[in-house]
Order: C-alpha cells, then sequence, then structure tokens
C-alpha cells in the first residue's frame, strides 16, 4: 500500500511537470523563443526590455505568493532562481539581442503550483561559452558546462556562477524547471535531473520553473 | 567597520547593482585602519544572489584578507545560500556567523 501511494505521488509529481511544460504559456514561450525569424510583437506585459522591470513583476509575484501563505523560504528561493536566470538573459546579451531586446516572463497560478516561464532571443549558451571555451562543439556540451562547471562567459571575469546556483536550489529543494537553449534541454524534476534533446531548437535561452504545491 | 546591507536594498539580485556598491563603499573603505575588521550584517536582506555577491563580496573578501566577517547570515534563505555557495570559490575565508 504505501509504495503504491509512492508510485502515485511520483506519478502526479511528473504529470504535473508534464503539464506545466505543455501549459499554453509554456508553449508561447518556447514557440516565441524558437521562431526563425521575429516574432509577432508581445504585449509590453510579457516582453520586459529591462532587467527594472523583470525585477518588479518578481517582487510583484513574490508579494501576492506571500499573501496566499506559501511558506516564506520558498518564495525566497524561487525569487533568486529567477532572478539568476534573468540576470543571465541580461547580462550576456546586452546590445546583443537577435531581434526582440529583453525577455518574455509569463507567471500562472494553476491548482498544483506555480508556473514561471522566462525566454529570451539572445545569443544562447553555445555562443556566450564559446567566447571563452573555444573547444565547445554543441549545444548539449554547453548546456551541461554551464549548469555545472564554474566559468563566465564575460572573461575576463571568471566567475559564471548563476546556473550553477540555480542548479543547486533545484537539487536541494525540489523546484522543478525545463531549462532549453539551442537543440540541448536540462530538467530537474523532483531533484532528478536530466539532459535532452530540444524540439524545436530555442534560439536564445528558455526557462520553465514550477514550484510545486506543498 | 559594519556595513549593514540593507542599505543597499533589500533584494541584492545583479551585477549592476553589485558594481554600483562596490563603487559606492570605496570612500568608506579608503578610511579603514589597516587591521580593522568589515563586518557586513545581512538583517532584513530579503534576497542576495551569486550575480551581487560576486561582484560586491568577492571583491571585498579578495582585498581585505583576513578581515572580512559576514554577520546574521542565516536568517533569511538566500543569504544563506549563496554565501554557502560562493564559499568554496573564495581561497581566502571569511568568518561566516
Amino acid at each position: 500500500m504505501g509504495s503504491c501511494s509512492c508510485i502515485t505521488t511520483l506519478l502526479a509529481t511528473l504529470s504535473a511537470m508534464h503539464e506545466a511544460i505543455f501549459h499554453p504559456l509554456s508553449r508561447q514561450a518556447i514557440t516565441w523563443a524558437s521562431a526563425v525569424k521575429e516574432p509577432i510583437l508581445l504585449s509590453t506585459k510579457q516582453c520586459l526590455e529591462t532587467r527594472d522591470v523583470l525585477r518588479a513583476k518578481i517582487d510583484s509575484l513574490t508579494i501576492r505568493l506571500m499573501r496566499q501563505g506559501l511558506k516564506e523560504d520558498r518564495i525566497r528561493l524561487l525569487d533568486a532562481v529567477l532572478s539568476e536566470i534573468g540576470s543571465n538573459a541580461f547580462d550576456h546579451n546586452i546590445g546583443q539581442w537577435r531581434d526582440v531586446p529583453g525577455v518574455f516572463f509569463g507567471i500562472e497560478e494553476t491548482e498544483d503550483g506555480v508556473l514561471c516561464v522566462l525566454a529570451d532571443r539572445g545569443q544562447g549558451l553555445l555562443t556566450t561559452l564559446r567566447r571563452v571555451r573555444s573547444e565547445l562543439t554543441n549545444d548539449a556540451e554547453a548546456l551541461r558546462v554551464a549548469f555545472t562547471e564554474r566559468l563566465s562567459g564575460r572573461a575576463p571575469e571568471q566567475r559564471g556562477n548563476g546556473l550553477k546556483f540555480v542548479r543547486s536550489i533545484l537539487l536541494q529543494d525540489g523546484i522543478d524547471l525545463w531549462y532549453g537553449s539551442g537543440n540541448a534541454a536540462y530538467t530537474v524534476v523532483r531533484r532528478e535531473e536530466n539532459w535532452m534533446e530540444a524540439d524545436p531548437p530555442i534560439l536564445g535561452c528558455c526557462a520553465i520553473l514550477f514550484l510545486r504545491n506543498p | 567597520m559594519m556595513l549593514l546591507m540593507k542599505n543597499f536594498g533589500e533584494k541584492l539580485d545583479s551585477r549592476p547593482a553589485g558594481r554600483e556598491a562596490w563603487l559606492a563603499i570605496q570612500p568608506k573603505l579608503r578610511e579603514i585602519a589597516q587591521e580593522e575588521n568589515i563586518t557586513l550584517d545581512f538583517m532584513d536582506v530579503l534576497l542576495l544572489t551569486p550575480s551581487f555577491a560576486d561582484e560586491f563580496i568577492t571583491n571585498l573578501v579578495r582585498e581585505y584578507p583576513g578581515h572580512v566577517i559576514l554577520s546574521r547570515t542565516r536568517e533569511n534563505i538566500t543569504v544563506q545560500k549563496t554565501l554557502e555557495f560562493l564559499w568554496e570559490t573564495w581561497e581566502q575565508k571569511p568568518v561566516m556567523q
């Protein structure tokens, strides 16, 4: 009976992340980030040109979640993860956007938790990291380096801790993620990580975060 | 010298903000005595990320080895996790309270 309940819980969790990835908002972000030609202009509510506007949106989300009584630590960690992913988009692409400057940001509160999507039409991880690691040959390698090695795409800064930090939070604290760049994707669901293909390829980067209800 | 980190903002979350804060404290840092400690107090900080911390705390730890004290680091989960995460990268470890 115990293992049956455990399997049911696991299936429910996987299903919740599956639903998050296939949620219309996530599909909209993926479509936007993967469009070869400049995509249809989104409203200024979704497409945020500067990091200050993104910060204001994240602040508004955290205040709302606090009012709903979610545990403060989880809200702060979600804030930190969104901040780091958003900062990366601006730090690495400023002045080098493909066409649309800024990030696509969306939030949807579902029955199972909070879904956040953050995408950009920037250079993508491979192009960015090749500047300091010229031997990188494909998106999968770049994605793995970005999440597991301390390497900055903004040499000579020699830092690049953002996505490693994100990974450590996801693995310790149970926030789920799908992150795609180029034709590679990285997922963490219930602290289990996987590396896979992204189809369609993401031109910049696209993150789908899911904070499950306890 | 004591620096209340909340004076730089409740949410310390980006490289530009970290760089700005680092530049802002330069005049103060020039005034301290050679053996004086620098305490960063994280009381009431709601968010700290590695982006900000890399630009501010990492620089401070590197330039004032053995003289940096990080205080009230366990009151906010992101302060705690960010400092624990960066701890490995610092050659000179600050005192963490």
